[in-house]
């Protein structure tokens, strides 16, 4: 039971714990809604809302999943203003992005050290191509990268099966990476030489095929 | 032995630390053994922690905290006028036979539908509007000292939720939008449709109006934001705000933070307007609102 009896000890608990996730909120709506004010406003609601329902909280177990769906939720039903971004995954976005067409060159551009001046371009890159992301897919990276929920955490403030979870996840990894990349040649923080290493998974098999 | 197509189905699901102990270590065998694989991986691996890195915000933006602790207070205020328990300003007259707002002869609409008033009830109202005519200080005067206040704060009120421009809650036709209302609020509410083509309905959000609960349409009017709030009549507005005829209608009005408000009623309900036009245009928009559901 929360203090719910005793209505200015449950206001004064929830305060402290709420709070406790504030920065981790703020950040999320900040990437939400990619607005300063409209995030501060996200918060707001999703706060205000989580307090009328506090008593629907289990406590024992995690506030700040339990937050975040309350979040997610506000967003998705307040703040999405563009409907055709709805129409995104039937779209382009819906296309298979297959699996390991990164050339190795490519995936060095994380996995090498980088100077810091190219570190804090690739980082740019990130955000911006975060920000390009449709609600659905940036809500993933989001909640999976940036907030590091479980899938069956995420899987709950969407309210879908993991399932979807995943393959939204693992869409919206690749759409980012692919951009990522794209970028990254054009900065010269990588070079892509015609026909580099692919490691992609059909050039391998092939590849064993003829050394099998 | 597991091979590279299965790794790289749950590359994700092994980055995120998602996979159950025995698949976690059997792909770890795989990855020993595969080169190209390892590569996959650990750019995977870099992939979300750079991510994290790039796109985490440390820190609220100070004044936030402060923000939301008075929505807290704000909804600490709500629940307690909210509660029945709490002293309550509105009389029973006032719940079950709210006089018809207006001076003798300018009744503006009959109350129907729903507020269908019991007979008794009804003689009651009739007294009131007597009392109306008549003294006001006499059967109403005790409500009307409070209604004062309510009825002031009322116009605050409304130009406040109009300048907050929270967001809408729901979006798209107004029949979609009407559908939403449905069980959200103690009584049916639709948007109000307009003759002009240049008003849109941009969308709507529950809201409140001093302890009333409401609902809040947002239209573009040529451009301009408005916004007509809907709510159940407070008692002795008449008090407060004055009265004209527009167009033939009847309207109640008053002005807050430099903004006209005009307020129509119909079928029990009020529809008060107020919104980045000028008073001439709100009172006109108000004259020209089809009210009838």
């Amino acid at each position: 039971m929360n203090a719910t009896t005793r209505p200015d000890l449950a206001r004064e608990e929830f305060e402290r714990e709420a709070l406790k996730h504030l920065d981790a909120l703020y950040g999320a709506a900040l990437r939400y809604t990619r607005s300063p004010s409209d995030a501060e406003d996200l918060v707001q609601d999703a706060f205000v809302r989580a307090y009328r329902f506090y008593d629907r909280f289990e406590p024992g177990t995690n506030m700040k999943a339990w937050l975040f769906r309350i979040l997610t939720n506000t967003f998705i039903n307040k703040y999405r203003r563009k409907s055709r971004e709805r129409k995104a995954l039937e779209g382009s976005f819906a296309e298979p992005v297959g699996d390991g067409v990164m050339s190795r060159a490519a995936m060095r551009c994380l996995t090498d050290p980088v100077s810091e001046a190219q570190r804090s371009l690739i980082h740019r890159e990130i955000q911006d191509a975060l920000d390009a992301l449709p609600d659905e897919y940036r809500m993933m990276i989001v909640l999976a990268d940036i907030e590091e929920l479980s899938y069956k955490e995420i899987a709950d403030a969407l309210g879908c099966p993991i399932g979807t979870v995943m393959s939204r996840l693992h869409r919206a990894r690749k759409k980012m990476q692919k951009r990522l990349v794209a970028q990254a040649v054009q900065l010269g923080i990588i070079e892509e030489p015609a026909g580099a290493t692919t490691v992609s998974l059909e050039a391998y098999r092939r590849s064993r095929e003829v050394e099998g | 032995m597991i091979g590279c197509e299965v790794l790289r189905r749950h590359a994700d699901a092994f980055v995120d630390g998602e996979l159950d102990p025995d698949t976690h270590l059997e792909l770890e065998q795989h990855l020993t053994a595969c080169g190209p694989c390892r590569v996959h991986l650990s750019f995977s691996r870099a992939f979300k922690s750079t991510v994290k890195e790039a796109c985490v915000v440390p820190q609220a933006p100070p004044g936030l905290a402060e923000r939301l602790r008075a929505a807290l207070d704000a909804e600490d205020t709500r629940r307690r006028a909210a509660d029945p328990a709490a002293p309550v300003a509105m009389g029973a007259a006032d719940a079950g036979a709210r006089p018809p707002l207006g001076i003798a002869g300018v009744r503006l609409v009959p109350m129907r539908a729903r507020y269908a008033v019991p007979a008794a009830a009804a003689a009651v109202a009739l007294a009131v509007i007597a009392a109306h005519d008549t003294a006001d200080d006499d059967v109403s005067g005790g409500l009307a000292v409070q209604s004062v206040a309510a009825g002031s704060t009322i116009f605050e009120d409304i130009v406040r939720r109009h300048a907050h421009e929270h967001p809408a809650e729901v979006q798209g036709e107004p029949r979609q939008v009407a559908s939403w209302f449905q069980g959200k609020l103690e009584f049916p509410v639709r948007p109000i449709a307009f003759p002009s083509e240049d008003v849109r309905l941009l969308g709507a959000r529950l809201s409140n109006v001093s302890d009333r609960e409401a609902a809040a349409f947002y239209y573009n009017v040529g451009g301009r934001r408005v916004t007509v709030m809907v709510f159940e009549p407070p008692a002795g507005l008449d008090r407060v705000a004055q009265h004209t005829r527009v167009q033939g209608r009847g309207i109640y009005y008053g002005r807050a933070g430099g903004r006209m408000v005009p307020v129509v009623e119909h079928e029990g309900l009020s529809y008060a307007f107020t919104g980045d036009l000028d008073g001439r245009a709100l009172m006109r928009l108000a004259a020209s609102a089809q009210l009838d559901r």
